[in-house]
């Protein structure tokens, strides 16, 4: 379908907000663009891969997502006490609409952190998103963030945060 | 200098140098891992001939293979010309036999030397076969060891058979699958810390302090009440195994699947349950559905996490892999299979509830490791344990049997 300049400058934004919120760690912010449909991924195969089959490192469905979000606001998350200072860099963006109010968004991503919660040590985290964004009742929310680690299938420090 | 082992472990106290000393670490991946048994796979990770893995035993590069003969070969992984990895990919098929890429070298699934191109330079050398290891299999696991002198697997597995049986027995085919992947999680800490921690029944109310503040879960009831009212135990079989039996603290079938109390049981579960008590005894079938898979430890690097499985791979003295995946069930539908992928994720790798946490708190301790060496101590419940008539310890599961199960048999290796 054809996508409007108004569109993909919403989608975008959006996007860039939802990354601004997740960088400073601004738990219900972020909590608040989630549609109640939203699923959250962290595959460790980036081809065709049935969840119901193989294992993922991370998949909220948006019970759990709101629980994950509930834990990092008890203040004693240890893997996120403090957070870690994070800037993440989003590009290559692409966005495809699908439907009236949906889209699909393609980008990579590089992402700086400071783990400050034991020995203070940066980490560069770098793939590429998927999201499916949906408008509903005139509001733009997530409803999947799909995300592709280029070192998924390989070791990985921790992840406490929101990627 | 080397460790004298008698004196860094004794009483309950141990050195903090075991876990910040570099020669301790060769030490250990020469005794413990080399010489001993370990894990290396599952064998429903390699179904068909040529199937392969790539493992470490200790830092070694080996492959774990179907063979030709449907049998599992623990081989080296370097070329006996010049020590090049013969597979670089972390699992895949081998179709027929590996090569060398380097010079094209190649050997069978049992490690023969098959063919050298360019053969008449070679004439009269005695080019060498790919080192094996010995291999020994229950229940599906695969062990292995590098010592053809290895104490017999049976005396090395000793009580981690129970253990094993007791995972099969929650199976209703009484078979179980481990081939969906493995979530691969890094800590900066000695690998020990992570087999104390896994063993630890004390530090749920503060490392894992923000789940039981933010969610409902069932490891409130069995190791998140105050001592008196806690009657899980923790176990030191012998050999290095130990387990903390977390299950014995469910009330109602089949917490450990998340059945919650007052909700009406999904189908999947139901017919779960249904199969387990047509299987088994009433006595078995009672222990699995409300107990469970245990929590248990099988020496030196394999860890039965109810559903799950870890086990270790190190780098060094202080970086540490911890690989993930669930237990599935051979012949169960994929709803209830699923189930397990979800917990696994829920409660193990970096970005689970659980996992990251320890990691936090440990990687805090490995820290505290560097300075003068310091006493760490592990006396705790020493004057309220039970020893059985076999030798088995238990006691509450909130003492450090469980640490000093593991450094007992450490220090017998260490010190041998």
């Amino acid at each position: 379908m054809k996508l409007s300049e108004s569109e993909y400058r919403d989608v975008t934004q959006f996007i860039y907000k939802e990354a601004r919120f997740a960088d400073n760690s601004l738990y219900s912010e972020w909590e608040e663009l989630l549609n109640d449909d939203f699923e959250y991924m962290v595959p460790i195969e980036h081809g065709e891969s049935d969840p119901t089959k193989r294992l993922l490192i991370l998949f909220d469905n948006r019970a759990r997502a709101a629980s994950r979000v509930r834990m990092l606001k008890t203040g004693v998350r240890h893997t996120q006490t403090p957070p870690s200072p994070m800037a993440r860099v989003i590009s290559n963006i692409e966005v495809e609409k699908i439907a009236e109010g949906e889209y699909r968004v393609y980008a990579a991503f590089m992402l700086g952190e400071l783990q400050v919660q034991a020995h203070p040590n940066k980490h560069i985290w770098v793939g590429r998103y998927e999201y499916l964004l949906k408008e509903v009742e005139g509001t733009l929310g997530m409803s999947l963030k799909k995300v592709f680690l280029i070192d998924s299938a390989h070791k990985i420090p921790a992840l406490g945060f929101l990627i | 200098m080397a460790m004298n082992y008698s004196e860094a472990i004794k009483d309950g106290i141990v050195s903090s140098a075991l876990y910040a000393d570099d020669g301790v670490f060769n030490e250990e991946i020469e005794k413990i891992f080399t010489q001993g048994w370990v894990y290396v796979a599952h064998e429903t990770e390699i179904p068909n001939v040529g199937d392969y893995v790539r493992r470490n035993i200790g830092l070694e590069a080996f492959v774990v293979v179907r063979g030709k003969d449907k049998k599992v070969k623990v081989i080296s992984n370097r070329c006996t010309h010049r020590a090049t990895l013969l597979v670089h990919e972390d699992k895949g098929n081998l179709r027929g036999s590996l090569t060398c890429w380097y010079h094209g070298w190649v050997f069978g699934f049992d490690g023969k030397l098959l063919n050298v191109p360019y053969g008449k330079g070679s004439e009269g050398l005695d080019h060498k076969c790919l080192p094996a290891a010995t291999v020994e299999i229950y229940g599906g696991f695969v062990f292995a060891t590098l010592n053809p002198d290895a104490i017999p697997f049976d005396e090395y597995l000793g009580n981690g058979k129970k253990i094993i049986d007791r995972v099969l027995d929650c199976s209703p085919s009484g078979k179980i699958r481990v081939d969906t992947g493995w979530v691969r999680y890094e800590t900066q800490t000695n690998w020990k810390l992570q087999i104390e921690n896994n063993v630890d029944g004390y530090h749920l109310n503060y490392v894992h302090a923000s789940l039981g503040r933010a969610l409902d879960v069932r490891y409130k009831d069995t190791v998140m009440v105050s001592e008196d009212k806690l009657t899980t135990e923790a176990i030191d079989f012998l050999g290095g195994h130990i387990e903390l039996t977390i299950g014995a603290g469910y009330t109602k079938p089949l917490e450990w699947l998340g059945v919650k109390e007052g909700r009406e049981m999904p189908a999947d579960i139901k017919e779960y349950k249904d199969a387990i008590e047509e299987k088994h005894s009433d006595e078995v079938a009672h222990e699995v559905i409300y107990a469970g898979p245990p929590h248990a430890y099988i020496f030196p690097n394999l860890f039965i996490a109810e559903t799950n499985i870890i086990f270790y791979q190190m780098e060094d003295r202080h970086t540490n892999v911890q690989l993930s995946s669930p237990i599935l069930f051979e012949g169960s539908s994929d709803k209830l299979n699923s189930r397990f992928l979800r917990l696994c994720e829920g409660s193990l790798g970096p970005s689970s509830f659980l996992l990251p946490d320890d990691g936090a708190i440990t990687e805090r301790q490995s820290r505290g490791h560097i300075g003068r060496p310091m006493d760490i101590d592990l006396r705790r419940g020493m004057d309220r344990e039970v020893v059985g008539e076999d030798g088995v310890i238990t006691s509450h599961i909130t003492d450090e049997t469980s640490q000093r199960a593991f450094w007992n048999h450490y220090k017998t290796i260490m010190s041998s």
